[in-house]
């Protein structure tokens, strides 16, 4: 069967395309769609077929597995409705070629009896009226269409019956337990692809469902988050500030929506409440806050990643100590906070280009630089050095090595 | 390498009308503006007829992505320099618009004057990183996800390059980083440049495995 399977282009291609487009099918489409899987001309395969059918009848049967196999090995062919004419003409057409050679092998070839032909020709009467007219979608059933399938279904279980009768002596059990085996594959001939369309079609259907969703899903986001902000932006339009402010958490929240985990963050519900699990996060999550509390822009970039513990929640605040300062007194509306997490190190710079101070000038009881930024960072067996002079900037460094913990980062 | 003019003449390329008028006014006449274009198709034709120095490229386009004007332009004379100027700071657009051959990337956060300077510099043939883009290179380069056994020679940064980019990601100019350094402005940018041609010509192998690292694929 694996044969049979359509090429992986033909798989992608949306439903639109049809399994036996191209070519214009004389009959049900089979040699055209043999000639165009296996890249020969369509008129060699039909002629092949007409020759292998006159030269013992097995090309009608050939023909009809073929057509069967490429049927149910891909989407039914969903063919646009022609028009009455061509329908007419074409069935015509079908049935004139097929009583012909089978008329023909009736009288050229050996073993091919009456007993024989006349089923066969009613069965693949009955496949033709039954399955052609099943393509069009669940739901547009009509009385004629039903008719048809009947009429189908009539034909094949008649045609079967027939041929058995005819060519086996019914009887005993086992003949009875043919009987309703060959009942039972002429039902399924007539029901599978209905079944097999209509499980698509629920597919199908559930896709666009799910896509629906999404759609609904993006709109509520974008209504609760973005439009809520523009609502507020026009409201507190007088103050540059808190416009800033608020365009720039909407900003971040949604870059995270959109782009997740693929900036860094991983899913680790920065946003969230949640406590961040990974360093990249913890940073990101108080880059954020600084930002909404300050009014500030925080340029952040964080090279490699790994779970935090904590010592690197220490790490952490102690950037958010220098993040703040540099908020308070640069001057400055951007600051950049860059972080290295290493296998053997940390490390976090915290930068900006504003006003700069004296750090020997800083009085005793300023508490800021030398606990929460230096202290903080001796008592964990790091380093933080400071570096600033008046109108160039400062910029804090902090360092740590993390010997023990090499195997936590990924 | 043709001489860079005082008012490198540039194109605009970004599908949003009001964000190219912006940063047209933005830029002011620090630039030469020559031609403008909306997608894929319209930003061939406009550099193709206008033959800038500069074009300035969005990573999404209608039409295909900046990398597809990249690619389009890839070894023709007199050279077209390509500057990536993206809202996206996915590492993915980032990383791959860059290995396409454009000679930077900043984000649309830069301020006029910054985007001018990088216009100028991308001109004069140099690379231009934005923080983001040092991170990013830095990441792939150096960071756990690379692993010394997988990379070949010419996929590893020098310990100065590295520091190079290490100032870039923490925020510095080129200035700053040669006067930090003690090194010459111009060897800053041919650091800078080197960094570059390494990320073009790293293995498709690596950056693979690093995309999978970070979850892109």
């Amino acid at each position: 069967m694996a044969l049979f399977e359509p090429p992986l282009r033909a798989r992608a291609q949306p439903v639109t395309d049809r399994a036996f487009e191209g070519d214009d099918p004389l009959a049900l489409g089979a040699a055209a769609a043999l000639a165009r899987r296996f890249d020969v001309d369509t008129v060699a395969v039909r002629v092949a077929f007409v020759v292998v059918a006159v030269a013992g009848g097995w090309g009608v049967l050939l023909y009809l597995v073929a057509w069967l196999l490429l049927v149910w090995g891909r989407e039914l062919p969903v063919r646009p409705v022609p028009s009455l004419a061509t329908t007419a003409q074409r069935v015509v057409g079908v049935v004139a070629v097929m009583l012909g050679l089978l008329l023909v092998l009736r009288e050229r070839a050996p073993g091919f009896a009456d007993t024989l032909v006349w089923p066969v020709a009613v069965v693949g009467a009955g496949v033709v009226l039954g399955w052609r007219h099943l393509n069009v979608s669940p739901g547009a059933e009509t009385t004629a269409h039903l008719a048809r399938l009947a009429g189908g279904f009539v034909l094949v279980l008649g045609g079967f019956t027939s041929l058995f009768t005819a060519n086996l002596s019914v009887g005993t059990l086992r003949d009875t337990l043919a009987a309703v085996a060959v009942a039972t594959v002429g039902v399924l001939l007539i029901l599978g692809p209905w079944v097999v369309q209509l499980t698509q079609s629920l597919a199908a259907e559930r896709r666009e469902r799910i896509r629906a969703d999404e759609r609904a899903e993006v709109a509520t986001h974008l209504h609760d988050s973005v439009l809520q902000t523009l609502t507020l932006l026009q409201k507190r339009a007088d103050d540059p500030k808190v416009m800033a402010a608020l365009a720039r958490h909407q900003e971040r929240e949604l870059r995270r929506w959109l782009y997740g985990g693929a900036s860094g963050a991983g899913g680790n519900g920065t946003g969230d409440g949640d406590e961040p699990r990974t360093f990249r996060a913890a940073l990101e999550a108080m880059a954020s806050e600084v930002e909404d509390q300050h009014l500030v822009q925080v340029e952040n970039v964080t090279v490699g990643d790994g779970p935090v513990d904590a010592p690197l929640l220490a790490v952490v605040a102690a950037a958010r100590e220098a993040l703040v300062n540099a908020a308070k007194f640069s001057g400055r509306r951007t600051v950049s906070l860059y972080a290295e997490l290493r296998a053997h190190h940390v490390e976090v710079f915290v930068r900006d280009r504003g006003a700069g101070f004296r750090p020997d000038a800083v009085e005793p009881d300023r508490k800021g630089i030398s606990e929460s930024i230096v202290g903080r960072m001796e008592r964990l067996g790091g380093s933080a050095h400071v570096r600033s002079a008046p109108g160039d900037g400062t910029e804090v460094r902090l360092r740590l090595d993390r010997a023990g913990s090499a195997s936590g980062v990924r | 390498m043709t001489p860079a003019t005082a008012r490198p003449r540039i194109v605009v390329v970004d599908d949003h009308r009001l964000f190219r008028a912006g940063v047209i006014s933005e830029l002011g006449d620090a630039v030469e503006v020559v031609g403008e274009a909306g997608d894929v198709p319209s930003a061939l034709e406009v550099v193709a007829a206008t033959a800038p120095e500069v074009v300035l490229l969005d990573v999404h386009l209608p039409g295909g992505s900046g990398r597809a004007v990249v690619e389009a332009f890839r070894g023709r004379e007199p050279a077209v320099r390509f500057l990536a100027l993206s809202v996206s700071d996915a590492p993915e657009d980032v990383i791959d618009l860059v290995r396409a051959g454009a000679r930077g990337y900043v984000t649309k956060h830069i301020d006029g004057d910054e985007l001018a300077a990088a216009i100028r510099r991308v001109a004069e043939g140099d690379a231009v990183f934005s923080p983001h883009l040092a991170g990013f290179v830095l990441d792939a380069f150096t960071g756990p996800g690379a692993s010394a056994t997988a990379r070949s020679d010419l996929d590893l940064l020098t310990p100065r390059e590295q520091e190079v980019m290490q100032h870039l990601a923490r925020g510095y100019a080129y200035k700053e980083i040669a006067h930090e350094l003690a090194i010459s402005l111009k060897t800053v940018e041919s650091h800078a440049s080197a960094v570059l041609r390494k990320l073009q010509l790293s293995s498709r192998h690596q950056l693979t495995r690093w995309a999978v690292d970070h979850k892109l694929l």
